[in-house]
Order: structure tokens, then C-alpha cells, then sequence
């Protein structure tokens, strides 16, 4: 009941100006960033980041989920106006979106993506709200040797969901945690890895290495690929004007669609969320191939299946709420924006974890109706009142875009602790990061890796300290054995099962 | 694809070589921690050494990879153009040594005139250029310093004081 009139009480706080300012503004921030190619949400809430330093902690978090939720929606803009997609969640909606745009349906295309969007989001927020005192009461029952486990777990199913980079992907884990191994030991105090200088000694900042990865990068990235503006702008020249009445999806194709098509989608997608690692991309296309395979009309795909719109959108928004259940109970970030996220938390003193619900419920709530109040109004009201305008967003000039970017970024890195010295870190990582995206290692495991590195190393540590040194514990612990045992069956079916040829270093 | 059609190294190699390096770096580092208090096993240097451990395997793999050419992802990659990414490292480097010294406005000032420059926006002409500039500069000085009340530096005359 408390956990209910917390809830509650987290609606209210939307009503604040204040806080309903900053969620609209991180809307559209996160819908500009989704739809633009190139940019996307995690990048958004990464040059956000060093801004919640000046931020209570309520308008921090509930800009976070909106920039989430309209991040994940936006991408499906540019996917079907000009075959784009702005993130890599709306890969499966630029294939039926677009080809719906060439048929002059685009806005019918858009229409139906933000109706995914909105029964996806709003279904995951209530998952979330519904499901997380449970998994509260679930986790309250791991010990440490399970804990260990679980960051095992989390880790493991991070890199082998690199489907087609495994080997890259735990390279590139194995760096984030021997990043993080840089200053003052977990269990004793002694320095590691400072090199005799004094700025190592306290370790390495999140921020520099979260906007070295996802900004600095970005800008070095593109900076390289110099993206040829004119055909996108080529495109936009072709594009017939959007009608606002044309976005109204009919209950005929609604129907044809189905109920069960959407709830499906959003259940898939919510499940994938928890999943460490997986993200929207993953959601979107498990959903989209579900519905396909279920499907009444299966010949329509690729020729532009509103159905398969339907399924792709509903599936990744509805991730949004999965992936901070094990960001908010474990510190294990379900995909890279609640890996952010959960740096907004520790930067305001916040330690996630069960007791994170008994203890700063009244911080966290505003941050579920936000997702929730995202969902169910600000993706259709955004679509009704800039959908027309929506295409203009790519005709973007990208000097003034990265320029913009890059003062942020650096700007933001020095805000945290007014020392240029975290400016050049985030260089430094931005160009390492760079290099890693160059020959296509996944960044994202990076800091994952960062992130649960010292958990990972903390609980090893204290579950042998604990035991005498008896490594059996891992086995003898039912919660640990558990997650060893999950780990193996995840092993088993996304390395082991998987046909010979689809398997690559 | 054993090597590019220079004949030299295949430029693949490369990110994993300099990984070797740090790796190895990093390994003989870790050999030297010494504990405060004995743990048995798993002391502070454990993780570090497992952590390098599995590097050294998971590059052998990607090195396989390579040299067997399964490696389809980055095959045959087209040579990137590394001129202007060298260059908007540079002058972020110039940047970031300027920015206490010369302060936020002329330094930052400099900074996106050179990276509009850079990015190639040379089909606007120089005054509409120096507008953006200012345009740029003025609004995140006002979303920091006004909006977010950030103490940014103005003009430092102790040009000693970088760090």
C-alpha cells in the first residue's frame, strides 16, 4: 500500500512546473537526438549528465526516463521518412516504415510507430511499477556469493549477446574493468595501477569515460565519416508534405493488427530489457520476427506491414521500463542509457539495491510516471503537434550540430570537478573509443564492464574472505549456483546452439 | 588476409597489438601490487592478473580471426580518412590546455570556429561563420554559467595554473 501511494505521490510530483518543464524539455531533447542519425538518446542523457550536478535529483531523473522513452520512439522518425533509422532500435520500422513512405502512407507509418510506442511504453512502466517490489523481495534474498554471480551472469550475457563480436565484445568488457581497477583498492587501501601520479590515486570519474565513449567518439566518428549531408537532404526534397489527419492509425488496421500483437510485443520487450546487455535493437527485432512468424499476412513484410511497425515499436519502447529492474535492484544496467542513468543516481548519492525502495522511494517514483506519463502522452502529442515537421530535424547543418556537441561535452567534463585534467581524460577515452568503434568493438561493453568491474572484483573477494578461500561456496550457495547455472543455459543457447554459421569472432 | 596490398601489416592488427601493449603493461603493474594484508589467493592483484589474462586470450582470438579472415566484419576495410578526426583531436587538445588561461569565452570562441572549419562549413561565408561561432559560444555560456550557475573560467592572468 505505501508503495502504492508512493507511486502516487511520484504522479504528483510531475505536476511540480518545475519537474513537468524538465520532463518536457528532456522529451524533446530525447526526441531530437533519437531522430537525428548518429545521435541517440544515450548520447543525450551523456552530455545531460555532468547538468545533474546543478540538478535536483527528482528533475535529473525524470529528464532521464523522458529522454529515454522519446529516444527510443524518435528513432522510428527518420527510419521511415528517408530510410534512416536514428537509432539502431528502429532498424526493423525503416524496413516497413519506408516502404510505406514510398507508397505515400508514411504518415499512416508514423502513426502506427508512435502507437506502438505509446501501448509499449505505457506497458513497460506498468510492468515496472507492478514487478519491481517483487524483484525488491527477490533480491533481498541474494547473498554475497550470489551477488558475485549475478555480475558473472550480467557480464557474461553482455558480451555474448555481441552476436556477431564476442571476442571484441569481451575485449572490450576486460578494458572497462581494468579501467576501473585504476586507484584505491576495493577491499584495502592501497593505491593500484596510479603510476606514481596523484590524479590517479582516487580512480577514474565516470563522466569522462561515460562522454569520451558516447560524445567525444561521436564527434571523432563523424568527424571521419563526414556523412554526406546532401543526400539526406536530397531525400527530404522528395518527401511529400505530412498531413496531420493522415497520422490517425483506423481501427481497422488496429484491429487487423491485433490486440494480442502488441501485448505480446510489449512483454517480449520488457523481458529483453531485463536482460544485462540486450537493449531496444535486440527487443525490436525478436518482437518483429515473433510477429512475423504468427503471422496472418507474412508476405506483407518488407513491403511495408503495419503490423510489423506495430510490433518492432511496441517491443522496443516497452524495453525502456525492463531495463531498469536490474539497474534499480542489482546496479546491473539493462542497456547503455540506464548505464548512464545509474551514474545520475551515484552522482546524487543514490545506491541502488532492494533497500533503494524503502529507502528513496519518493526520488525514484517521479522518475516511473515519468516514463509512464511519456509514454501515453508526450509520443502522441509530440507526433500530432511536430509530426509535420518532424522530417526538417535532419536538414540539421552537422558542423553546427558537433560543434555544439563537442562544447558540451568538454564544457560538461569540466564541470565536475573544475579541472581540465577530466576534460582531457574524456579525450583520451573518446579517442580510445574511436578506435574501438572504428573496428567495430561494442563501446557500450566498455563501460558496462567499468560499471560492474568493482562490484564484480568486491564480491569475489569477500565471498572467498568469508569461506576460508573455498571457492566451492559459488557452488554450495543456492542463489549462486542459480545464476552459474542461468549463465551456462544462456551460454548454451546463444554460443553453443547458434548455427556455425552465424558465429564469428 | 594475411596482409593489406601494401605488403606491410594488416592495419587490423593494429588496435589489438596496442591493446597487447597496454595489457602487458598493465600485467607487469599488477605483478607489483603489494597487499596491506594477506587475502590468501585472491588479493588486489588477482582480478588485475585474471582481467590480463583473458585479454591475452581474447586478442589471440581476434588475431586468429584476422589471419583466417572469418573476421567478415571489419574485412577488407576501405583505409579511413583519419585527417580530420587527427585534427579535431588537436585542437580539442589546444582547447582543453587554453581553457583556464584564456577562459571560456575566447577559448571556446577559437575552439568552434575551428571545428566549423573542420567539419566543413565552407560553403557559408566567413562573417556568417564568425556568427555561429559567437551564436554557439554565447548560448552555452548562458546554459551553463546563467542557467546552471557553473563557475567558468574568464581570463586567468597565472597562466602556470593549467592543471
Amino acid at each position: 500500500m505505501d508503495f502504492t501511494l508512493h507511486i502516487l505521490g511520484g504522479f504528483a510530483a510531475l505536476a511540480d512546473p518545475t519537474v513537468l518543464g524538465y520532463m518536457i524539455i528532456g522529451f524533446l531533447i530525447g526526441t531530437f537526438f533519437g531522430a537525428v542519425p548518429g545521435l541517440t538518446s544515450v548520447l543525450a542523457i551523456a552530455l545531460l549528465l555532468p547538468i545533474t550536478y546543478s540538478l535536483d535529483v527528482v528533475p535529473a531523473l525524470v529528464m532521464c526516463a523522458s529522454i529515454f522513452m522519446s529516444g527510443m520512439y524518435a528513432g522510428s522518425i527518420t527510419a521511415t521518412t528517408i530510410n534512416i533509422p536514428g537509432a539502431p532500435s528502429s532498424m526493423m520500422t525503416s524496413i516497413e516504415g519506408y516502404a510505406l513512405m514510398k507508397k505515400g502512407e508514411g504518415a499512416n507509418a508514423l502513426g502506427h510507430a508512435a502507437l506502438g510506442s505509446m501501448i509499449g511504453g505505457v506497458i513497460g512502466a506498468l510492468l515496472l511499477i507492478c514487478l519491481t517490489p517483487v524483484a525488491a523481495k527477490l533480491a533481498l534474498l541474494i547473498q554475497t556469493p550470489g551477488k558475485f554471480s549475478l555480475i558473472l551472469f550480467a557480464l557474461i550475457v553482455i558480451v555474448i549477446s555481441q552476436r556477431n563480436a564476442i571476442a571484441k565484445g569481451f575485449v572490450a568488457t576486460l578494458l572497462g574493468i581494468m579501467i576501473a581497477t585504476i586507484g584505491i583498492d576495493v577491499m584495502q587501501p592501497i593505491a593500484r595501477f596510479n603510476f606514481g601520479t596523484e590524479v590517479l590515486v582516487e580512480g577514474i570519474d565516470m563522466m569522462p569515460l561515460i562522454i569520451g565513449t558516447f560524445a567525444i567518439s561521436e564527434i571523432l566518428f563523424q568527424a571521419c565519416e563526414n556523412r554526406n549531408a546532401l543526400t539526406v537532404d536530397k531525400k527530404i526534397i522528395d518527401i511529400p508534405p505530412i498531413r496531420r489527419r493522415d497520422f490517425f492509425p483506423t481501427m481497422a488496421e488496429i484491429r487487423e493488427i491485433g490486440v494480442w500483437t502488441y501485448l505480446k510485443s510489449a512483454i517480449i520487450g520488457y523481458f529483453i530489457g531485463v536482460l544485462p546487455g540486450a537493449g531496444g535493437s535486440m527487443a525490436a527485432f525478436v518482437s518483429y520476427a515473433e510477429a512475423m512468424r504468427k503471422s496472418k499476412n507474412p508476405d506483407l513484410y518488407g513491403k511495408g506491414s503495419r503490423e510489423g511497425i506495430a510490433a518492432a515499436e511496441t517491443a522496443n519502447n516497452s524495453m525502456c521500463g525492463g531495463a531498469f529492474v536490474p539497474m534499480l535492484m542489482f546496479g546491473i544496467p539493462g542497456d547503455p542509457t540506464t548505464a548512464i542513468v545509474l551514474g545520475v543516481l551515484i552522482i546524487n548519492g543514490l545506491q541502488p539495491g532492494p533497500r533503494l525502495l524503502d529507502t528513496q522511494i519518493d526520488l525514484i517514483a517521479p522518475m516511473f510516471a515519468s516514463l509512464l506519463v511519456s509514454a501515453l502522452i508526450l509520443i502522441p502529442l509530440t507526433l500530432y503537434l511536430l509530426g509535420p515537421y518532424f522530417v526538417k530535424i535532419v536538414s540539421i547543418r552537422k558542423a553546427v550540430l558537433y560543434s555544439c556537441i563537442a562544447v558540451v561535452a568538454l564544457v560538461g567534463s569540466y564541470v565536475a570537478t573544475y579541472s581540465p585534467f577530466q576534460m582531457m581524460l574524456a579525450l583520451v577515452f573518446g579517442v580510445l573509443a574511436f578506435f574501438l568503434r572504428q573496428q567495430k568493438y561494442p563501446t557500450v561493453t566498455l563501460l558496462l564492464g567499468f560499471i560492474l568491474g568493482p562490484d564484480l572484483e568486491q564480491y569475489l573477494r569477500r565471498s572467498l574472505s568469508l569461506n576460508d578461500g573455498n571457492p566451492l561456496t559459488f557452488i554450495t550457495s543456492p542463489d549462486s549456483l542459480f545464476f552459474l547455472a542461468l549463465t551456462a543455459v544462456f551460454f548454451y543457447f546463444m554460443v553453443i546452439r547458434t548455427p556455425p554459421n552465424a558465429k564469428k569472432t | 588476409m594475411k596482409s593489406d596490398s601494401s605488403g606491410g601489416w594488416d592495419r587490423r592488427l593494429i588496435l589489438p597489438f596496442v591493446l597487447f601493449v597496454i595489457t602487458s603493461i598493465y600485467l607487469a603493474t599488477a605483478l607489483q601490487i603489494t597487499a596491506q594484508f594477506d587475502e590468501g589467493l585472491v588479493g588486489p592483484s588477482f582480478v588485475p592478473v585474471v582481467a590480463s589474462i583473458l585479454m591475452y586470450v581474447a586478442l589471440a582470438f581476434i588475431v586468429l580471426g584476422i589471419r583466417n579472415d572469418t573476421d567478415t566484419d571489419t574485412a577488407k576495410p576501405a583505409k579511413p580518412d583519419l585527417a580530420a578526426p587527427i585534427k579535431v583531436v588537436v585542437v580539442t587538445a589546444i582547447y582543453i590546455l587554453a581553457f583556464k588561461p584564456l577562459g571560456y569565452p575566447v577559448s571556446t570562441f577559437l575552439y568552434v570556429y575551428a571545428l566549423l572549419y573542420i567539419f566543413g562549413l565552407e560553403d557559408t561565408g566567413h562573417i556568417k561563420r564568425l556568427v555561429y561561432t559567437a551564436a554557439i559560444t554565447a548560448v552555452f555560456y548562458a546554459l551553463f554559467a546563467v542557467i546552471f550557475q557553473v563557475r567558468l573560467p574568464l581570463f586567468d592572468t597565472d597562466f602556470r595554473g593549467m592543471f
